[in-house]
């Protein structure tokens, strides 16, 4: 009998174990967060569904980091939507080998996405960046941005201060070829720039204005980066695609929008026309800013998304000198700071997009800055935004509400009288009541 | 034969001072750790509750379960009680439920602070609803464990004990190896882990599948176990 008593129940557990086994191959996740912040978002799960050759995902995290059950949480999500994404975490300390292999930093880790022979890194583990680094390996093209320069543009491989040297690794490190052409020398956008980078000029162009002119009106790109330190005028440039400067430079007023101490340094924090630009952008940070102006009436076919915005207490001042408003010369708020210009044309048969992102301020890519708020962010999603790879920048995670709990001293001494004192007491008492009436009987 | 085991042992069980003890221990130790979280973190939330009332559990469901087949063992009715046609598994399941029903008894004054966090803020009900339900699945699970080692001796300490190692090397199996291959089957094993989503506000099936499979497991183990005595 007890052969097959035990057999019976080495089946049964057996059994059990099997299905837990299926359960786990077969798991269904069900959110019920307001916020749905433990799912992924509409435009991850499409990028994922695109992976159709295996991913691996390598997350360089030390165990004692206070996000990374979080964080691998997060690439177990991507390995449930699709199982060709596979993930470990590993600590960076204790595999040098894979952290010199991969080329991660083993003081600040990071994550390697890995297809075949090609690898893509990012440094935080976080929904944009995973589901950017694959929509990196997924697209086949690796995007060329020229630095316009010959005109006393911030340079890309400047260290200096307001220089573009951290910008440039950053573009790098997000799959971008960064190549500089000097259009003194050479006043003409060569045939492998996918967008074009023009950061704060302080040189009339010259010619160099008719080449980038004409780049634009055959759907080129480009990110416009003005500030108020340039006196040239890039009005001609821009005013057929609906946008121009407003010399001068902002005023902020309102406390939460400007750094502390400095008015004319620009916090902000929420963004206007939905543009993919700015969607999922943190605060930014613009260190003196002139305005961007849009016109009234656009030509069929362009839209020009005003994106960010300085505060309606801010005021535009036409002479940087006097800190206060003057009626007769200044403009008031809110001055808009940085916008985004689509235009679709259809020149001889053929359809042409061209793409522009316009700031009245350069600093805040430069390398004093960018490393301020969620500058590097703006700077990525721009870029990305004009050589026309959308899916990389529209992601943006289903953050939490912050629900602020109102816990006063004499609310918290009250919550703890009623459930360390009065709720064990209650419990105690009965305790004592059963036991007296058991003693009565 | 289910429902009058759990009968009778609900009934025993409340008339000791055993559960009244622990309710007020977990619920004075859970509330003073719970309230400093919350002055920390000055947020709405009851996803750090759930860690410390889960572990609590780990330690407190053992004290429950430990009496459970451990005492009729050692008072000889278990043998008297096998001596009759009576099939074990109904025994087994009626004494796993008495205590799961009383540690649930014991965790349900718990559910006020949902109406504190509503009274001073405004927190999020989905894992105020899925953390609650991982509790109620992690003390089933724990139940299980508890009776299964109170089958295995008539020592009630020892039942506690091995109940308590068990359920502690569960809860943190996640941190049991540097190795990451390793480590990540292990963490399949870990309560803690799987409690977490829950506390998150997120229900997988495998982790409903995981605490109900160990419940299960364990109660086989337990009826075998006393199946073994019947046939001594």
């Amino acid at each position: 009998v007890r052969p097959r008593r035990f057999l019976l129940v080495a089946l049964a557990v057996a059994a059990i174990a099997f299905l837990q086994v299926v359960l786990e191959r077969n798991d269904r996740t069900y959110d019920l967060t307001a916020e749905h912040t433990l799912s992924l978002t509409s435009e991850t799960t499409a990028v994922v569904r695109q992976v159709h050759h295996p991913v691996r995902v390598t997350a360089f995290l030390r165990p004692e980091e206070a996000g990374r059950p979080e964080e691998a949480a997060l690439l177990d999500r991507y390995h449930r939507l699709n199982r060709r994404i596979t993930y470990r975490v590993i600590d960076p300390d204790a595999a040098p080998g894979e952290t010199r292999r991969l080329d991660i930093d083993p003081v600040f880790g990071g994550m390697a996405l890995e297809q075949g022979t090609r690898v893509e890194r990012a440094p935080t583990v976080t929904e944009q960046d995973v589901t950017a680094g694959l929509a990196r390996l997924l697209r086949r093209h690796v995007p060329t941005l020229c630095a316009a320069t010959g005109h006393g543009e911030a340079a890309i491989d400047a260290t200096v201060n307001d220089g573009l040297s951290t910008a440039a690794a950053l573009l790098r490190e997000n799959g971008f070829r960064l190549r500089a052409i000097d259009l003194l020398v050479e006043p003409a956008v060569p045939d492998g720039c996918d967008g074009l980078l023009l950061v704060r000029p302080t040189a009339p162009l010259g010619p160099a204005q008719q080449a980038v002119g004409a780049y634009l009106a055959g759907g080129g790109r480009a990110v416009v980066l003005t500030d108020p330190v340039s006196s040239v005028d890039l009005n001609p440039l821009l005013a057929p695609y609906g946008v121009g400067i407003d010399r001068g430079i902002v005023f902020e007023s309102a406390p939460d929008a400007h750094l502390r101490g400095d008015p004319t340094s620009l916090v902000v924090r929420q963004y206007q026309g939905g543009t993919p630009v700015a969607r999922g952008l943190p605060p930014t940070v613009f260190p003196g800013a002139q305005g961007v102006t849009s016109a009234e009436h656009l030509e069929r076919g362009i839209a020009v998304a005003a994106f960010a915005q300085s505060s309606s207490a801010s005021y535009l001042s036409r002479r940087a000198e006097r800190a206060e408003f003057d009626p007769n010369n200044d403009v008031r708020g809110p001055i808009t700071v940085a916008a985004a210009v689509d235009r679709s044309a259809t020149v001889a048969g053929k359809a042409q997009r061209t793409r522009l992102v316009v700031t009245g301020d350069a600093d805040f890519a430069a390398n004093g800055s960018i490393g301020d708020a969620g500058n590097s962010r703006l700077v990525i999603q721009a870029s990305e935004w004009v050589t026309l790879q959308e899916d990389l920048v529209t992601v943006d995670a289903n953050l939490p509400t912050v629900r602020p709990l109102a816990l006063t001293d004499a609310r918290r001494r009250y919550v703890l009288f009623l459930t360390v004192g009065v709720v064990p007491g209650l419990i105690l008492l009965a305790g004592v009541m059963v036991w007296a009436v058991r003693r009565g009987r | 034969v289910t429902r009058a085991t759990a009968g009778k042992d609900l009934r025993v069980l409340w008339t000791s001072p055993i559960p009244y003890v622990v309710a007020a221990l977990f619920h004075a130790v859970v509330a003073v750790l719970y309230v400093s979280q919350l002055e920390d973190r000055r947020q709405a939330l009851m996803q750090p509750f759930f860690p410390i009332a889960g572990f609590m559990l780990v330690v407190l469901v053992p004290v429950l379960a430990m009496r459970t087949l451990a005492e009729e063992a050692r008072a000889g009715t278990l043998d008297l009680l096998l001596a009759v046609p009576v099939a074990t598994r109904p025994l087994v399941a009626g004494k796993w439920l008495a205590t799961w029903a009383t540690s649930l008894a014991v965790l349900a004054p718990a559910a006020l602070f949902a109406p504190i966090l509503r009274w001073f803020g405004h927190p999020d009900s989905g894992p105020i609803v899925t953390g609650f339900a991982g509790l109620v699945l992690l003390t089933a699970a724990l139940t299980g464990i508890g009776v299964l080692a109170s089958s295995l001796t008539a020592s009630q300490p020892v039942a506690a004990m091995v109940a308590l190692f068990v359920s502690l090397a569960l809860w943190f199996a996640h941190r049991g190896t540097a190795s990451a291959g390793v480590a990540g089957v292990l963490a399949r094993f870990s309560t803690s882990d799987r409690l977490r989503s829950f506390a998150g506000g997120a229900v997988h099936t495998a982790d409903v599948g995981f605490f109900v499979a160990v419940a299960a497991g364990a109660l086989v183990l337990a009826a075998a176990a006393v199946d073994s005595r019947r046939l001594r």
